[in-house]
């Protein structure tokens, strides 16, 4: 047996951001890039795995609303042809930079990649990503777990148990429906754990969620091996905890490996840097510039905007040096955890939000295929595992209850709980204690009333995606956030009073079942007290 | 005119009446806002600022006075509780509230515009009198509140008009931890006077790993604690390792000390918001319909430097096009260019400086006739 444990974790997730009412949404870009960027280059790095007979292990939570969009028909079809744009601009582009032979080969290898992405996207996948997911998990190389249902920080519904229970309900009948089974793990939105939570995991068949470090660090009783083993709860769900030296080499702004100088630089992009009738047809329909991902410079340096152009090869070089450092750390780590532990060898667990690996650092997905490569074939020291895995292998662990964390910034509910954004408990308290009530009054409702109460419970779920609060809390985008919680708050809360005067209008209960349609087989009764 | 609140009739108003309408209900109005978030903003505000008084079947007031909210107190929805009462389960809420016909309360005729009806403010109050409490982390909670009108005139009643004046509201902050809390047994309280017209907190209690809960109140000329409101009891996290051993999987304090320290014990907190916030803000910047962007800068800087600064960025791109027989062949420098259907091309080049020969060489589809035009272009940067 190898003498410690990797288990590298993504947490994939996208805000519902689906708009049918308008064209050209930008918000909906937001899913576009991550598909372009992430999530397809990832299925690239698993297939070629695949096809060299790498044993690979890897975790990923796909949230309910991601799987949502990522298998919605309308935003299928409209990435496909924003796709098309694309390759149509980077066609051009190869043209356009004939003369730059400092850009040329750039302007190549985005024609060359795109063209590949629309084959996996269209052909090999036939436009379901999900499906993709599903295959590497069916392989046994992937195990997918999911998250609340629409990602709800669920230490600031605590009041509302079964608005909590609801969000774990729903997002396991969502993972059955689209994988087939149901989830073994669970990924708590912002991995924001507030103890009690477990037992509504238990009651739901799943067997492990992850904690930031001090979740287990600070359980009760003391835990005896740290963070490098997994607790039960007394409800006898286990909880892992990140490791923050193998998550800061990858996330710290001044240390983090995304930062290399050799890696690409975000900021210099097409959609801004050419000139406007050339690149219109690619930015927003508006004239807006934004960005295309077509981007040829790289980091260079952190002092002036100076920048030296960008050289994917050299990139490529460098994401193979950082995923061997990475898995050195990861061994003299193991290594020296393993005179602490006895008998017991270390799991590391290493979470990061999938999106960082290609939308933040280009190179990420490069660095995920070869760092998974390298533990498979080189390691002597570590051997990848899932959770699951792990725990069929040691299935006696200490008992312990977590202490109430996340992960955000100091380690507890500040980032969704502050000045901008502390506004919006009250509404959705409100929202959810009437959905609760609704639920309870209507235990058996049927016809056009049954099809009110559902789309309540799909506002209240919208309404409560901790996304909003963070973006709040972060500054960008605010009044998007900020119009996302009133507008499904004021639905909602419509559809309340409708509900209980029985004056549903129909024409506009439509109206928004068309807008609003996430979960299309949510069963209200999810939200009733005694089940 | 009694239906001038209504889409439709809203959709006739020129936007400067409508944005005079809108500061008669007490909307703020954004400079740049659109004539369809006017109506938007407006039917919302009529929705939820629904007094009886305006929706009175024989109301003669002037149209556009419709919807107007009273002048007392914040926008509620019907209220639907008595007296001062402690924070009441959240299901018997709404089963009383449903119990009631909602008499006062005219449904809103949605004979047009009801697509419109999609989006709105949100009430300031939801009529109840509650006060709601939550951990924010070890040290601090965060409090939201709210005191009804037939609370306060309940209070006023107690207390007498100066009496009320003259009091003042406060948060009395209990240590519960571990006991059933019977008002009089916690192990320790402090109060904290919040002026009236507050309606949330932030609290610093101060001592991880302990129970909390809320008293809101008055306290009266004469000293006496009036209670409106009691809140949930909350428990601040442990922000150290536990004091409990568990014997079965005991290790000696100091292995116990190193392993914290290799997990990253001493360090908690220090988590990666940084890069997390700094990823969000990248993937929504710019994209987002709230974001405003110049439509006219060709080079956006990665990050503007701070005091005086200047440039000027140039570029030059050349365009090169023409038109042959549709199904002829041709190339430009020697690469294939695929013709339009009416035989028409046109390739644009980022020029860098020195000279460029570009020969473009048709052949017609029988092979047999071919032109070539070749153009030299000389760039200098001076």
């Amino acid at each position: 047996m190898k003498k410690g444990f990797l288990s590298l974790v993504l947490h994939a997730h996208l805000p519902y951001v689906r708009h049918p009412e308008h064209a050209d949404m930008m918000e909906e870009r937001w899913l576009y890039e991550a598909i372009t960027e992430t999530y397809i280059p990832l299925i690239e790095a698993f297939d070629g795995m695949i096809n060299d007979r790498v044993d690979f292990r890897l975790t990923m939570s796909l949230t309910p609303p991601l799987i949502g969009m990522l298998t919605d028909p309308l935003l299928q079809e409209r990435y496909g042809k924003h796709l098309d744009l694309l390759i149509e601009l980077a066609e051009k582009e190869v043209d356009r930079t004939r003369w730059m032979p400092e850009f040329h080969g750039t302007a190549l290898m985005y024609r060359d990649k795109l063209h590949r992405i629309r084959d996996i996207f269209n052909r090999q996948y036939g436009r379901n990503l999900v499906g993709a997911f599903r295959k590497f998990q069916d392989l046994g190389n992937l195990e997918i777990i999911t998250c609340c249902a629409t990602h709800g920080y669920l230490p600031l519904m605590e009041l509302y148990r079964p608005a909590v229970r609801a969000q774990i309900e729903q997002a396991v009948r969502d993972y059955e429906k689209h994988l087939g089974r149901r989830p073994r793990g669970i990924w708590l939105a912002e991995c924001a754990f507030n103890p009690g939570d477990d037992k509504v995991l238990a009651e739901h068949g799943i067997r492990f969620f992850f904690t930031d470090a001090h979740g287990v660090l600070h359980a009760h009783p003391r835990p005896r091996y740290g963070v490098f083993a997994p607790i039960y709860t007394p409800s006898g769900v286990a909880a892992f905890a990140r490791d923050l030296e193998s998550s800061k080499q990858v996330w710290s702004a001044e240390e983090g490996y995304p930062g290399d100088f050799d890696y690409r630089e975000f900021y210099r992009d097409v959609g801004y840097d050419l000139e406007l009738d050339y690149i219109r047809p690619y930015i927003h329909e508006s004239g807006i510039r934004l960005n295309t991902g077509i981007k040829y410079y790289r980091i260079t340096t952190r002092e002036s905007n100076h920048k030296e152009p960008y050289n994917h090869q050299v990139a490529l070089a460098k994401a193979a040096t950082h995923a061997g450092h990475f898995m050195w750390c990861r061994e003299k780590q193991v290594e020296y955890l393993g005179g602490l532990m006895g008998d017991r060898p270390p799991i590391i667990v290493s979470p990061y939000d999938a999106e960082l690996f290609g939308h933040w650092w280009y190179e990420g997905p490069d660095f995920i295929n070869f760092l998974l490569r390298k533990v498979v074939c080189d390691s002597p020291t570590l051997q990848l595992i899932t959770p699951s895995e792990y725990l069929g292998r040691f299935p006696k662990n200490q008992v312990a209850m977590p202490s109430m964390s996340s992960w955000g910034h100091k380690g507890y509910h500040e980032v969704w709980l502050e000045g901008s954004n502390d506004w919006i408990y009250r509404h959705l308290h409100k929202a959810a204690e009437r959905m609760i009530g609704l639920a309870d009054r209507y235990p058996d409702a049927d016809g056009l009333r049954r099809r009110a109460l559902n789309q309540a419970a799909r506002e209240l779920m919208l309404m409560q995606a901790s996304d909003w609060a963070f973006i709040m809390k972060t500054g960008t985008t605010v009044p998007y956030a900020v119009k996302r919680t009133k507008d499904h708050c004021v639905r909602f809360t419509r559809l309340y009073h409708d509900i209980l005067r029985d004056r549903i209008d129909e024409a506009w209960l439509s109206e928004v079942e068309w807008r609003d349609n996430i979960f299309p087989d949510i069963d209200y009764r999810i939200y009733r007290t005694h089940r | 005119m009694a239906t001038v609140g209504t889409g439709k009739e809203l959709r006739k108003l020129t936007k400067s009446e409508l944005a005079e309408l809108a500061k008669g209900l007490q909307i703020k109005v954004r400079s740049k806002v659109t004539k369809a978030e006017l109506i938007a903003q407006i039917e919302a505000a009529q929705r939820t600022g629904q007094s009886p008084v305006a929706t009175a079947p024989t109301s003669t007031l002037a149209p556009l006075t419709r919807g107007k909210p009273q002048k007392k107190g914040p926008r509620e929805e019907p209220a639907a509780q008595t007296g001062p009462r402690q924070a009441p389960l959240p299901t018997g809420e709404v089963m009383e509230a449903a119990g009631r016909p909602f008499q006062p309360i005219k449904a809103p005729e949605h004979s047009s515009g009801e697509v419109d009806r999609l989006t709105g403010e949100l009430p300031l109050g939801y009529g109840d009198t509650r006060i709601v409490l939550q951990v924010r982390d070890p040290q601090w909670a965060h409090a939201y509140w709210e005191i009804n009108e037939q609370t306060k005139a309940e209070l006023r009643h107690t207390l007498g008009d100066e009496g009320y004046a003259r009091s003042s509201f406060i948060l009395r902050v209990y240590d519960v931890t571990d006991i059933e809390f019977t008002g009089d047994n916690a192990h320790s309280f402090s109060d904290i006077h919040v002026f009236e017209g507050a309606n949330n907190w932030y609290i610093h209690l101060g001592r991880p790993d302990r129970a909390f809960l809320l008293d809101l109140g008055l306290i009266s000329p004469h000293g006496q604690f009036i209670l409106i409101a009691r809140s949930n009891v909350v428990r601040t996290p442990r922000d150290t390792y536990s004091d409990v051993v568990d014997e079965q999987w005991m290790v000696v304090d100091e292995a116990f000390r190193e392993i914290y320290r290799a997990s990253g014990g001493f360090n908690v907190g220090a988590s990666s918001g940084e890069i997390r916030q700094a990823m969000s803000q990248r993937l929504l910047h710019e994209l987002s319909s709230g974001a405003v962007s110049s439509l006219s800068s060709p080079v956006r800087k990665a990050a503007p430097s701070a005091g005086k600064d200047f440039w000027l960025v140039v570029n030059t791109e050349l365009i090169v096009y023409g038109a042959t027989e549709p199904d002829a062949r041709l190339t430009v420098q020697g690469k294939n260019v695929k013709l339009r259907p009416d035989g028409t091309f046109s390739l644009r080049f980022a020029l860098p400086d020195g000279d460029q020969h570009i020969p473009v060489h048709a052949v017609n589809n029988d092979g047999d006739m071919e032109r070539t035009i070749t153009h030299v272009v000389q760039k200098s940067t001076r």
